[in-house]
């Protein structure tokens, strides 16, 4: 019976994780504009499922994968309401972004993919799911990364795909630990506890990667800048974000007894030691989308402490866990918005739109800053609450840290205002409609977010606590502004992109060299080959002087009675 | 085991007729041909009949003349016989057919000049001699079966009338003359000792004493020199390298054969009582010693007909191999049925090698081995002929060979005769070694094709059928064994197997 | 003879009758001869079909002939045997048609070719109907012979070398397992495959011999599986036409070796014996160095068929890892490699024989932007490849997932990371390939050699659709794990049978 709601929905929820599969299919088959919107639009669906669908509803699917099982919970709806979002709107974006491109339909092909990986992994309710989609997101995102195919997108996607792997490999050994531990593969009803040691660090680390987390962050620098803007937005606001619910699904923020501080601790250091790491060298960085990009390595830091406060102590897991879920969701539109606000160049469109552009990304340069009335303030707020939350000390020392970080990312977003200022733009490949219309439309949130999102208790954003870092962090940006007029020239430490990608590629290559000295294969076996036949030869050659002695009368004469006088004497 | 005392006539048919046959051809000189193929037939018939009648009413015993041993001669058929016989005949039929394409008239005769009238009597002699060495019941008929036996196959030997070929035949005459004398010996010792020469009668009474030792070293020796075990091989490679093709083939396939099928006989009924353990590792360990060796000189082999020949000396070896592993074991038909086995499955693939040696010789004018390029592509039928011969003799499943390495295999481990295992399969080895040299070199392609004359189809054909007998043997395995049990033949197995 | 005593010689036959006459069909009928193939192909598909459903319906199938005195020349059907006959019934279809195709313009004879062929799927049929270890080993010689033809089939120089180099290996390691086999006969009589292992009565005695013998009886096996140090003659045959080298890694040669391998461990000792004589351990370790030191090689060839026969190294000791793992969960992954590792590996053939015989490619590094000119072979190249690396949801995870699992529950953690070493290794010489094909500019013209581009096809027909055929069935494998008939599902069967569940 068609109209079955519970079938609707089972429909609408597939729908919602192939349907951008199928779609990048169509590129495949006919180069052509529609099927290039196709797959922009094909998000919609996954949209309407995070905004209409009720909690619960969910498809089973005994036959594929290992019984897959996609659904809507709570957690996956915030999740899929920014992601797919995001998703749609870089995806329309994308669509004038790369219309002269000639190779877009390769570009579309990887990135409906992605985007079927990315929204089904929210969607995926069991583990094996979750990781398979997981994966697909991780390749297909590979083809947005060297789309551009200059050198240092192919160096970036080399890069990217090691580590896409390594984390790969992790992952699947998490998971088999898991799985072996636990018999069944449900995602939803893991207990917290029930995570050993070994399975949870492969997990962190897994997923960290493509989370960002120091000190696997080294891709992201690369990767994000190299990308073709609207891909650098999805990469950086929601396949950023797949890593930290790959967190929150398998090691669920538990509550009792199966808290687990020591990690929690871990993690809110790590993630504090990548908040001020990204701001410190994002600074020295010069290209406007790395800078971005170390802001997000900053940003997700300050989640992932959120993260571990949930994990810390039982009074700040619920708010943490609130405070990690609303800073995803701001992160990710803000970033967004920011990235395609690159795309749109200021500097190369006409007077009035070039103040409105610049109007927009300052807007999302704030919130992300976390000024007050923004979505930023808003998430930050949150973390502070939990942060608050927690015993003596950490509970003094953590938002004096937050607020710190707070004005170290305003002064990154200044830097990133200097460096876009400063880059070369190209006129002739000034935004069209369909590139604004998106922006805009990932601006809206940074300031409807604290007004719309349904909260337990309403936060206040305007206050002293949140305004200082933001004010602190302008005025320093001033004075550094005065000074350069000044014309104090700071020498900036050049520090390359993906700075500790250096040191690995030099421990790599060495190992490899090493390895290539020790190695030698197949020289045994001729070495043998070779023997055998020398052994051969002089067999036959004995063989041969045998054969003439014995052809000879006197010899066979001889054996002939000597085999007889043998016979003789063995028969006693 | 009742036994009818006027046996069944086809005993004394298939000896009688192949001699009158080559009389026959003798005196009419033409259509030889003809007259071989249709004696031929008439004998292969005659030892299906005589085989059918074995396994419906068993052992078959004939007095000739009336007269019983050891006054008169005796023919006596029992499994074993009936099993040689119909190897001989099968091979033999096949000979005669290939023979009868060898020596066509239209075939080049340069190297046969009038000779090729003579293969068909010399060949009915042959075959004359095997039948009635086979049949024999006492151990003087079988010296003069021999006899005549080793003069036949020197004749047919000095067919081909090259140079090599001649001083081959020599050597081979000297060598028969030596073996048959040395066995001669042995039965007067016997009849000296003994006071009779029947197979039951001296089997009931010899005992170990000294005459009976002297006996059993005079006449096993002779039979290792006639059935070329290793080191007394010597002879055996020139002969049947230079041989005409048929002639090879059936030296190779049964002259050999017969005086081990004579050994096998003494040890295992006659001398059952005297042999010792000890005599019985000097034929195995110079077997195992002749597997090596005669794979060795094969390996090494220049040409084809060459690296057959020794390859016979190799697989002679596995058939030694039977004194040691039958008289050491608790169970030794196994040995024995296995070495029975061998000596079909070899015969068969045996002769089919000759006769493709022979057609690639006739077709190319030459058979080094190093030149075979793009055989493969230009006689078909003959090298998967020579295939199939290579699986049985290699011993693969499911060819004859297999069968025979089976429970030969199965015998030196049940001992566990580990140094006998290990040479049987070793030998496997050795064989796949050669058997591919061949293949290594004919399945290469070549653009020009040296000059190739055509060869009746009858001579690639035979050569087939022969090669698929020796692989349906694999396949035949249960029946045989038991066929060949017919009438208890070895005595020591019948005592072993009854004793507890 | 009921038609359930005769349904497996009747499988076997359909091939072994086919290549018989084959040989005898005249060089230029190349109709009658496809016709024929075709013919014999789809039959046997259909009788195996009838056989899945029969074993599934737990039918007996057995066809018993006299062979030696108390030893029976037995085919015998049970689960793990349809397992490999369904494979490669269907591989041997597609095989043909992509045969058919590719070898139109060679030079040497097609007959012979096919006819060996078909000789060559049939001892593979036979290996897995073989209901005892003496069926077995004939079947397992006979192969090794009716491939010797196929992987000196060019006639060169180098393959003739390829041909000698693979024969002294396989007939080395035949006499060894013959040699085995005949001593296990006469220690412990003949020998059945049973479920569950049939020597299960004789625990506790002649415990020494028995281990020896199972060390003999997985070396013999061994040099088929190409465990190292025995697998020197397989990146050497791959000098074979494409479809040769298809066949043999993927279903036919060590195929035969991995599957005698579960046979001797599951069928013969049976698991608890075999774990009670501590004859996993050491094989266990032996395969995982054989999956490392493979894909090791591997990374360092250029020549692209070269790199596929090291990497068919280094996976196919998956199924013995899988076997040699005390559990069910690590033996479905075994099993079920058997069929995931065939699919995926014929697919990366198939697709170097399309480069081969359409753009005359052989080197990796020659392989620029191909994926432009052939998109689809590349395509599924692409599925293959990521299968090898087991990147969900390709059907090599699967594999992976379910080794991985019994290695966990048998407590054997090191082999989970073998496992992932080895799936590093594999990106690590598969990714480049990818990059290679699809993100670089062409370095060279991309013209069709030989004419083999059809209309809008990129290439002939009958190279494509296998092509594209087996890579979307290792896809599905993946997909569909949990569907019922998916090999998945199957090789639970076997393992539930084995295990005695």
């Amino acid at each position: 019976m068609i109209w079955d709601p519970a079938l609707l929905t089972k429909i609408w929820v597939t729908a919602a994780a192939c349907l951008p599969a199928l779609c990048a299919m169509a590129p495949a088959v006919s180069e052509g504009r529609c099927g290039r919107n196709l797959i922009a639009w094909s998000a919609a669906p996954a949209l309407g499922a995070a905004l209409f669908l009720h909690d619960g509803s969910s498809a089973v699917y005994p036959w594929v994968f290992l019984h897959a099982r996609i659904g809507i919970d709570p957690t996956g709806r915030v999740f899929l309401l920014f992601t797919s979002a995001l998703w749609l709107l870089s995806g329309i974006y994308a669509t004038s972004y790369l219309r002269s491109d000639p190779r877009q339909g390769r570009f579309f092909f990887f990135y409906g993919l992605a985007m079927s990986g990315n929204l089904g992994l929210i969607l995926a309710q069991d583990m094996i799911s979750f990781f398979v989609l997981f994966a697909l997101m991780s390749f297909a995102s590979y083809g947005l990364v060297v789309h551009t195919g200059e050198p240092e997108a192919r160096r970036a996607g080399r890069v990217y795909i090691i580590l896409v792997v390594v984390g790969e490999v992790l992952l699947f050994s998490g998971l088999i630990l898991l799985a072996g531990a636990g018999e069944h593969y449900d995602l939803l009803h893991l207990a917290p506890g029930g995570v050993s040691p070994a399975a949870r660090l492969l997990l962190i680390t897994g997923f960290g990667i493509k989370a960002g987390a120091l000190p696997l962050h080294v891709w992201l620098p690369l990767a994000h800048s190299a990308a073709p803007t609207p891909a650098s937005a999805v990469l950086s606001g929601s396949m950023i974000n797949a890593g930290l619910l790959g967190w929150i699904r398998f090691l669920p923020p538990g509550s009792g007894p199966e808290m687990e501080p020591a990690w929690g601790a871990a993690l809110i250091t790590a993630g504090l030691a990548a908040a001020f790491y990204g701001v410190l060298l994002g600074i020295t960085q010069s290209k406007p989308k790395t800078i971005l990009a170390y802001s997000s390595i900053s940003q997700m830091g300050l989640i992932t402490s959120a993260f571990g406060l949930s994990l810390f102590e039982p009074a700040a897991s619920a708010p943490a866990y609130q405070s990690v879920l609303l800073y995803a969701m701001h992160h990710g539109f803000a970033k967004g918005a920011l990235f395609l606000g690159v795309g749109i160049m200021p500097t190369a469109c006409g007077p009035w739109k070039s103040r409105l552009a610049w109007g927009g990304l300052a807007l999302a340069a704030l919130s992300l800053a976390g000024a007050p009335f923004t979505s930023g303030s808003f998430a930050k707020a949150w973390v502070k609450i939990a942060a608050a939350a927690v015993s003596q000390p950490a509970s003094i020392v953590l938002p004096i840290l937050l607020s710190i970080a707070a004005v170290g990312s305003t002064l990154l977003m200044g830097r990133f205002f200097q460096a876009l200022a400063r880059s070369v733009q190209v006129p002739d490949h000034a935004a069209g409609k369909a590139m604004w219309i998106p922006w805009m439309g990932l601006l809206a949130p940074t300031l409807l977010i604290p007004t719309l999102y349904p909260t337990a208790a309403p936060v206040a954003t305007f206050t002293i606590a949140a305004v200082w870092p933001v004010a602190v962090g302008m005025a320093l940006l001033l004075l550094a502004w005065a000074a350069l007029r000044r014309g104090v020239s700071v020498k900036m430490p050049h520090l390359p992109p993906g700075d500790l990608l250096e040191i690995y590629a030099a421990v790599f290559f060495g190992l490899r060299r090493a390895w290539g000295h020790v190695w030698v294969t197949g020289g045994v076996e001729c070495r043998f080959r070779e023997t055998l036949e020398k052994a051969f030869l002089k067999a036959f050659a004995a063989g041969h002087a045998l054969e003439a002695i014995l052809g000879n009368w006197q010899v066979s004469g001889l054996l002939f009675l000597f085999l007889m006088f043998v016979f003789y004497l063995t028969s006693f | 085991m009742i036994e009818r005392a006027i046996g069944a006539p086809e005993m004394a048919l298939v000896v009688a007729v192949p001699l009158l046959a080559a009389c026959a051809i003798l005196l009419v000189r033409r259509r030889t041909a003809v007259l071989g193929m249709v004696a031929s037939l008439a004998i292969a018939a005659l030892a299906g009949c005589l085989i059918w009648r074995i396994a419906q009413e068993g052992p078959q015993r004939m007095n000739l003349g009336g007269w019983s041993a050891p006054l008169g001669i005796t023919l006596y058929a029992d499994g074993l016989s009936g099993w040689m016989l119909g190897t001989t005949a099968l091979i033999a039929l096949f000979v005669s057919v290939y023979g009868s394409g060898y020596f066509h008239r239209n075939q080049p005769a340069t190297q046969f000049g009038g000779t090729a009238n003579f293969f068909w009597p010399l060949w009915m002699f042959l075959w004359a001699a095997l039948n009635a060495l086979i049949l024999s019941a006492d151990v003087f008929n079988i010296y003069v079966a021999l006899e005549l036996l080793g003069l036949s196959s020197v004749a047919l030997v000095t067919l081909s009338q090259a140079a090599p070929a001649v001083s081959a035949a020599v050597r081979y005459l000297l060598v028969s003359l030596i073996g048959s004398l040395s066995y001669l010996m042995g039965t007067a010792f016997l009849y000296a000792g003994a006071g009779t020469l029947g197979f039951k009668e001296l089997a009931s009474i010899l005992h170990p004493e000294s005459f009976s030792f002297a006996a059993l070293a005079l006449m096993s020796t002779g039979l290792c020199m006639k059935s070329a075990l290793f080191p007394l091989h010597f002879w055996l490679p020139p002969a049947h390298e230079n041989a005409p093709a048929p002639v090879s083939a059936a030296l190779s396939a049964l002259v050999v054969k017969a005086s081990f099928f004579v050994m096998l006989r003494l040890w295992f009924s006659v001398f059952d009582r005297v042999v010792t353990e000890e005599a019985a590792m000097v034929p195995g360990i110079l077997g195992a010693a002749a597997v090596i060796a005669g794979s060795v000189q094969a390996l090494s082999a220049q040409r084809l007909k060459q690296l057959v020949a020794y390859s016979t000396v190799a697989q002679v070896g596995y058939l030694f191999m039977v004194f040691p592993l039958g008289v050491l074991n608790p169970s030794s038909w196994t040995a024995v049925g296995g070495a029975l086995y061998l000596v079909s499955a070899h015969a068969c693939a045996k002769a089919a090698a000759f006769m493709v040696a022979g057609n690639v010789l006739r077709a190319y004018g030459h058979d080094r081995i190093e030149d075979l390029r793009g055989v493969v592509q230009q006689m078909p039928v003959s090298m998967f002929a020579f295939a199939v011969a290579g699986v049985s003799l290699i011993g693969l499943p499911p060819s004859g060979g297999f069968i025979a390495k089976w429970l030969l295999l199965t015998a030196a481990l049940e001992g566990p005769e580990w140094g006998f295992a290990a040479v049987i399969v070793a030998g496997g080895l050795l064989a796949t070694a050669y058997i591919f040299r061949v293949f290594s070199r004919s399945f290469r392609n070549v653009t020009d094709l040296g000059d190739f004359k055509k060869i009746p189809a009858r001579m690639e054909w035979s050569a087939l059928t022969l090669s698929l007998c020796s692989m349906l043997l694999g396949l035949t395995a249960t029946h045989v064994l038991e066929f060949m049990q017919a009438g208890t033949p070895l005595i020591r197995v019948a005592m072993m197997e009854a004793g507890p | 003879m009921t038609f359930d005593n005769a349904l497996p010689l009747l499988i076997l036959l359909t091939s072994l009758a086919g290549g018989s006459i084959i040989f005898l069909i005249p060089e230029h009928r190349r109709g009658t001869r496809t016709a024929l193939n075709m013919a014999a192909a789809l039959t046997k598909l259909f009788l195996t079909a009838i056989l899945v459903w029969g074993v599934q319906h737990d039918h007996v199938y057995e066809t018993r002939l006299q062979f030696l005195p108390g030893i029976d020349l037995l085919l015998d059907a049970d689960a793990l045997s349809v397992l490999l006959v369904s494979l490669s019934s269907v591989l041997w279809l597609v095989t043909t048609v992509y045969a058919i195709a590719y070898l139109e313009h060679a030079p040497q004879s097609r007959s012979r070719f096919f006819g060996f062929f078909s000789l060559c799927v049939s001892s593979t049929i036979g290996i897995a109907l073989a209901g005892n270890l003496v069926t077995f080993l004939l079947f397992y010689e006979m192969l090794t012979l009716s491939t010797y033809p196929l992987v000196v089939h060019r006639g060169t120089e180098e393959s003739m070398r390829a041909g000698k180099i693979y024969l002294a290996y396989t007939m080395g390691g035949g006499s060894l397992f013959l040699f085995a086999v005949v001593w296990l006969s006469v220690v412990v009589g003949p020998l059945e495959f049973t479920e569950g292992g049939m020597l299960g009565r004789f625990a506790g005695q002649h415990a020494s011999e028995l281990r020896v013998i199972f060390f003999m009886l997985v070396a013999g096996l061994g040099v088929k599986a190409a465990l190292v140090p025995l697998h020197g003659w397989l990146p050497r045959a791959m000098v074979a036409p494409a479809p040769v080298s298809a066949l043999l890694h993927a279903v036919a040669v060590v195929k035969a070796g991995a599957f005698g391998i579960v046979r001797v461990i599951y069928d013969i000792y049976g698991v608890r014996l075999a774990s009670e004589l501590q004859l996993l351990q050491p094989l266990a370790v032996v395969a995982s160095f054989t999956i490392i030191y493979g894909s090791l090689c591997a990374i360092r060839q250029d020549n692209l068929k070269k790199r596929l026969a090291y990497s068919t190294v280094s996976q196919v000791s998956y199924i013995a890892l899988g076997a040699s793992i005390l559990g069910p969960l690590a033996a479905v992954g075994g099993v079920v490699h058997l069929v995931h590792q065939g699919l995926m590996k014929i697919t990366l053939f198939f697709c170097a024989g399309n480069l081969a015989e359409s753009l005359g490619i052989h080197e990796i590094s020659r392989m620029a932007g191909v994926g432009r000119r052939l998109p689809a072979t590349m395509a599924a190249f692409t599925l293959g490849a990521l299968g090898m690396i087991g990147a969900p949801p390709m059907a090599g995870f699967i594999s992976k997932w379910y080794i991985g699992l019994g290695a966990l529950s048998a407590g054997a953690e090191w082999v989970i990371w073998v496992l992932v070493a080895s799936t590093a290794l594999n990106a690590a010489y598969f990714l480049p390939i990818l990059h290679t094909i699809w993100f670089k500019e062409p370095a060279e013209d991309l013209s069709d050699k030989t004419g083999h581009a059809r209309g809008r096809l990129e290439i002939h027909w009958m190279l494509l659709v296998p092509t594209v055929l087996t890579a979307l069935l290792a896809l599905l494998c993946g997909l569909l794990g949990d569907a019922p008939f998916s090999p998945l599902e199957w090789s639970r069967l076997i393992v539930d049978r084995e295990f005695g569940q």
